[in-house]
């Protein structure tokens, strides 16, 4: 590792806010974005079906 | 055959037919070029009264406040391009004969621009004075206004073409057409704070002429195939 | 005899859904793997740039997000493009579901890039950079897009229009990045340099070499998976479909 602590990696020489505040909310997005199509997959997939055993009744 | 009866139909007097047609309906209607005028007229005392009475920085802000007020005014305004013809089905009409739809596309979009473009260009001088801009630069500011709302005319049909079959497209119109406006303002503002300035203007002139010339060419491609599928919405 | 087979079961939303199931854990856990080899790499085993210190390590996020951004844009174009010639029902899909990943990149690379910007330049944004303004329309652009298609609630014209304003746009964006490029060297203040590229050194390039891979196995993944959610919507009447909710759920 390049730092010499986590103290120091987590401060990065001052500029610590700007580097995690970016990392961050950033990662945060790229989450969201992967589980916002997963959810709304499986809400698709429960809405076919409860329609489907609508129609058969 | 129907083919035979259009035959005598060239295409230079189908352009002038739908040009002059346009025009007659847009002058029954006073509004239609009066309020793009009015519009900008507004917008501009409204940006002097925002300034605080400021004319010196009115004139220093004056090339990006004719801009953006043209720009507004023109964007307005399209909304209205294809919206009547496209209501009642003579859109479709004009689509499916045999004619060529470029040329129906251009005379259209040339008649619209005369009523709300070109009243703007005309009022050049109320703005200049309204603005503080020396009457000497005059003629060069209605030259980048005449070119400007010609591109913007050209590009804001495309949006104008693909909004159309929808019931409130008009704020959907602006969103799409203001990032294809950015070259258009950048290089007209920079065309008339260079005017005002007194500098060389070759450059952002023969941007502005070279944006004009792409969009009259390209745009119509866009608009026919954006009216082609409003048609079948 | 090139072999087309593969291009026409494109054409079937059944042997695609079949196949992106296949394959998203791969890509996923890729994806996975590649952005936190390359970002921890970045944040705590490379120097601190000699002029801006660790400041710079946003980099690792910011240029890979705005490569791909970038370049998903014209990946939508062409989905877009073979939508119009071959009326291709999986491209608008495609469409469809490139454009909300775009603009997600292209907010990332424009956020990071305003935090970068304030310990660097002093200021949030700053207009003048022809980069981060470009990235700012581009995002419109992708804005405009989504709500273009949306705006025809899933109608096939909706498709259409979003195909030829994505066409549209690439005709533009090599005009917009030049007009801005143009209008921010007339009006950079001579204060402020960063048109300059420092030449950087191989330490600090080489995670980024793999952040930028995995910012597109990124973006490839999140593609995958809308097109998962733009499947199930345009395939709700079919039997298939329906067996597998069943199934499913």
């Amino acid at each position: 590792m390049y730092f010499d602590s986590i103290q120091a990696l987590w401060s990065m020489g001052g500029h610590g806010s700007y580097v995690w505040i970016a990392y961050g909310v950033s990662l945060s997005i790229m989450l969201w974005s992967l589980i916002s199509p997963l959810k709304a997959y499986r809400k698709q997939l429960k809405n076919i079906a409860i329609y489907a055993e609508n129609e058969s009744d | 055959m129907l083919v035979s009866a259009n035959e005598n139909f060239s295409s230079y007097r189908v352009f002038t037919a739908i040009f002059f047609r346009d025009l007659t309906v847009y002058f029954r209607y006073r509004g239609s070029w009066i309020n793009p005028l009015f519009f900008i007229l507004v917008v501009i005392t409204l940006f002097s009264l925002g300034f605080g009475a400021d004319n010196q920085a009115l004139r220093v802000y004056s090339p990006s406040i004719i801009w953006v007020t043209a720009l507004l005014a023109v964007l307005l305004s399209l909304d209205s391009l294809f919206k009547t013809d496209f209501d009642d089905g003579s859109l479709e009409q004009l689509i499916l004969s045999s004619q060529s739809l470029y040329l129906s596309v251009l005379a259209k979009i040339l008649a619209h621009w005369l009523v709300t473009g070109f009243p703007i260009v005309l009022a050049t001088p109320l703005i200049s004075l309204m603005l503080g801009v020396s009457l000497e630069v005059l003629p060069e500011l209605s030259l980048g206004l005449l070119l400007g709302t010609g591109i913007l005319s050209f590009i804001g049909a495309i949006g104008a073409s693909l909004t159309v079959s929808l019931a409130s497209g008009g704020l959907l119109l602006s969103l799409l057409s203001m990032p294809l406006y950015v070259p258009a303002m950048i290089f007209g503002a920079q065309y008339l704070q260079d005017a005002i300035a007194g500098w060389p203007l070759m450059p952002s002139l023969s941007m502005l002429i070279g944006l004009l010339l792409a969009a009259v060419v390209l745009s119509p491609l866009a608009i026919m195939a954006g009216l082609k599928l409003s048609v079948e919405a | 005899m090139p072999n087309w087979q593969w291009f026409h079961r494109l054409g079937s939303p059944k042997w695609l859904l079949i196949t992106l199931d296949r394959w998203l854990p791969w890509v996923l856990g890729l994806a996975f793997l590649t952005l936190l080899l390359s970002l921890i790499w970045g944040l705590a085993f490379t120097p601190p740039d000699y002029k801006q210190g660790d400041v710079f390590r946003i980099i690792y996020i910011h240029v890979p997000a705005a490569v791909v951004a970038l370049a998903a844009y014209y990946a939508m174009a062409i989905a877009g493009a073979i939508a119009i010639i071959w009326r291709m029902k999986v491209a608008d899909m495609a469409l469809r579901s490139i454009a909300p990943v775009g603009a997600v990149l292209t907010f990332i690379a424009l956020f990071t890039g305003a935090i970068w910007g304030k310990p660097t330049w002093g200021t949030y944004w700053i207009w003048q950079d022809a980069r981060l303004t470009s990235m700012l329309i581009l995002f419109f652009l992708y804005l405009g897009i989504i709500a273009l298609y949306d705006a025809f609630n899933g109608s096939a014209s909706g498709q259409r229009a979003a195909a030829i304003m994505s066409l549209v746009g690439t005709v533009n964006i090599p005009i917009i990045y030049k007009s801005v490029d143009w209008w921010s060297s007339l009006h950079q203040p001579a204060s402020i340099k960063f048109t300059e590229e420092s030449t950087i050194a191989l330490e600090m390039f080489q995670p980024l070499m793999v952040a930028i891979p995995g910012f597109y196995l990124f973006c490839l993944a999140a593609v995958m998976l809308n097109m998962k959610v733009q499947i199930a919507r345009h395939g709700r009447n079919n039997s298939w479909m329906i067996e597998r909710a069943k199934i499913d759920s």
